[in-house]
């Protein structure tokens, strides 16, 4: 029952984040950053919380919508170390870190049902590879949803968003790849498992709306398009559509009409 | 919308919307009429859904529109138009459009009569799909004419994007996928193709599909508490906990030791007994004790149910215990296939289907009132002759979005 020592991994994962987001509204350090050391360690007690709870459920922990909300808890801080590293921009930590710290509560508060039954189409190569690369995807592209929110922000202050554009730029080119790489690795599985590598079922629908959302950023921002406020606005109409298709379908598809239904 | 009229009178003043180069604004009007025709043309037309006939019709078509493309992008340098109509602004707004029809499609079940229900296959989204074909094409042929290496992330993707679109698009034709029900110790050859209003006709296959055994092995079964007045569950996800003979387990607010388990039983005259047949349930014996402090609260047989075999609760108050019915954790059919004159015999499970003479056979499902014990296997059978198109499509798009990937870090750096 890995789950009942949740909260043991919890309580100093968001110590550490919260301080860590604390940290980062202080002055940059050059030679050592305490706040990225501590999003490092909760990071690295999240992954061992994974670890462990991989091997007393026998099976990838991918399967349940709580299972898929550490594994983003654990990338979305990992995607705002890459842009802090890359940029030098601090906000984007404090925002990844409170997502991250509100995914971890909602996992305390309503903790998942412990269950090692893995259902026989999900008993495929193809499964770890499929969830974790959209997860990673998500995880860019939430952050990237983030910049769209801050630039938007920032373009009523009437503030220069170059900057913004350009983290947010490559968080959709990454998050772009991984989102592609999902699909076309769920359709290789869809062909092994039910006979079709595409069907049109509401999650690949919906799957393939977020994948267009980005298609049409990355379209829009190539040469001169129609301006950073535009493609901001996408940034933030992606958020919704990918947190649709992510847990939102759940709430108005009933699992008669789905395949890619996985919970009790 | 404008109007034709106003066309023909813009187009003589110099400075118009009209004038060449077009834009963002234009593209949008061309995909918003695209959009209209097709529900004009879906309001008239007397089929639900738009599908292309099949080989060799489908591969001509193809050919052809493959030739009228190459035309379109070695005249487009000379015609603004043409450059327009191979330009982002265009694929902007027709994404947007096939977007706008995916809501659609994620909103309205896709099942029954009626176009709504029906998007993918309807008039307006087959015209949006033309133009993001014709508009993707003519961008990529004109690529690879003056092709540079620096192009090659941008041929990799569009190419692999086109292949798949075009390949799933004339390829449709061609799809089979059928349904195959077939009883243990028989043989069959008859299939049925469902269509979109879930009618059936029979589809004669060139083999017979014989089925020798069907089996299933299953998780072992959990115990769950529901409200003893409703037999619901109290929230929206029950708490579960596995049977242990070895130690006890709590749930809620009691502890649970289990005395007896029987993964097969039947009930004979209130007791339960071991048994191996097709109305075997799981069964387990519980004392049910308050966690905190420890009083026995009740004891006796909770059971599955199946056929003539009533569940057994254990009745708490409020609440009742009871075992939920067990998991499959494999199903899998022994089939036998033959064709003129040979023989193959062959297991098939859940991803792992068998590939027969240019078929593929899927486990699909079985008779669930039976679970393990069911007599016959339901297969999918699948005939897709256009899938190396799409294949091909998807390892060109893993190759672009690596390149991708690859440039996006190095611009980053």
């Amino acid at each position: 029952m890995m789950w009942n020592y949740f909260y043991l991994f919890a309580l100093p994962i968001l110590l550490f984040w919260l301080l860590s987001v604390f940290d980062a509204f202080k002055p940059l350090n050059k030679k050592f950053e305490l706040g990225q050391a501590l999003l490092i360690a909760g990071g690295v007690l999240l992954s061992l919380f994974i670890v462990l709870l991989w091997i007393s459920l026998e099976r990838p922990p991918l399967r349940t919508l709580g299972e898929t909300r550490i594994w983003y808890a654990f990338f979305l801080p990992l995607s705002a170390i890459l842009v802090e590293r890359k940029w030098k921009i601090r906000w984007i930590r404090v925002y990844c870190l409170l997502i991250a710290i509100i995914f971890i509560i909602i996992e305390l508060l309503s903790p998942d049902s412990y269950d090692k039954t893995l259902m026989p189409a999900l008993q495929s190569p193809w499964f770890i590879p499929h969830v974790i690369v959209y997860i990673v995807g998500y995880a860019f592209l939430g952050a990237s949803s983030l910049s769209g929110f801050y630039g938007l922000y920032s373009e009523y202050r009437g503030k220069d968003t170059s900057t913004v554009l350009n983290s947010a730029n490559l968080l959709v080119v990454l998050g772009f790849v991984f989102l592609t790489l999902g699909l076309l690795f769920g359709g290789f599985w869809a062909k092994e498992a039910w006979g079709h590598y595409w069907t049109w079922d509401p999650k690949e629908t919906w799957a393939f709306l977020t994948w267009i959302t980005y298609l049409i950023y990355l379209h829009i921002i190539h040469k001169k398009g129609p301006g950073n406020k535009t493609a901001f606005t996408i940034l933030a109409l992606g958020f919704v559509v990918l947190m649709i298709c992510w847990f939102g379908l759940n709430y108005f598809v009933s699992p008669d009409q789905s395949v890619h239904t996985y919970s009790n | 919308m404008t109007t034709a009229t106003n066309k023909d009178q813009s187009q003589n003043r110099p400075g118009s919307f009209w004038d060449l180069p077009w834009g963002y604004p234009h593209a949008l009007l061309l995909t918003a009429s695209l959009f209209i025709n097709g529900l004009l043309l879906q309001a008239v037309s007397s089929v639900m859904t738009v599908s292309l006939p099949g080989w060799p019709f489908n591969g001509i078509l193809l050919a052809c529109y493959i030739l009228l493309l190459c035309q379109l992008a070695f005249f487009s340098k000379r015609f603004k138009f043409l450059d327009w109509l191979a330009s982002a602004p265009v694929s902007v707004a027709t994404l947007s459009f096939i977007g706008l029809l995916c809501v659609m499609a994620g909103v309205f079940p896709q099942k029954g009569p009626g176009w709504l229900h029906n998007i993918i296959g309807s008039w307006p989204f087959v015209m949006e799909l033309i133009l993001v074909l014709t508009n993707l094409g003519l961008a990529l042929i004109r690529r690879v004419i003056n092709f540079q290496p620096k192009d090659t992330g941008f041929v990799l993707n569009h190419l692999g994007v086109w292949l798949i679109l075009a390949g799933m698009a004339f390829g449709q034709g061609d799809l089979l996928n059928l349904k195959l029900t077939v009883q243990e110790g028989e043989k069959t050859r008859t299939a049925y193709t469902i269509d979109a209003l879930n009618h059936a006709r029979p589809y004669p296959l060139p083999f017979d599909i014989g089925l020798l055994d069907f089996r299933m092995e299953e998780y072992p079964p959990k115990l769950t508490y529901i409200k003893s007045d409703t037999g619901l569950f109290p929230g929206r996800k029950p708490k579960t906990v596995e049977i242990s003979l070895e130690q006890p387990v709590s749930l809620y607010r009691w502890t649970i030791k289990t005395e007896n388990y029987l993964p097969e039983a039947q009930k004979v005259s209130n007791l339960y007994q071991s048994a191996s047949n097709s109305q075997a349930v799981p069964a387990a014996y519980i004392k049910v004790s308050d966690r905190k402090s420890g009083k026995l609260l009740s004891e006796g047989w909770v059971s599955g149910s199946r056929g003539i075999q009533y569940p057994e609760t254990l009745d708490l108050g409020e609440f009742s215990i009871v075992i939920l019915d067990p998991k499959p954790s494999l199903f899998a059919s022994d089939l036998v296939l033959f064709s003129n004159g040979k023989e193959l015999s062959n297991t098939i499970l859940v991803n792992k289907p068998l590939r027969f003479q240019g078929w593929t056979i899927y486990q699909s499902s079985y008779d669930s009132a039976k679970g393990k014990y069911s007599e016959i296997s339901v297969l999918d059978i699948v005939k897709d002759p256009w899938l190396p198109v799409v294949f091909i499509g998807a390892l060109f798009m893993m190759a672009g979005t690596a390149l991708l990937f690859y440039t996006g870090i190095r611009s980053a750096a």
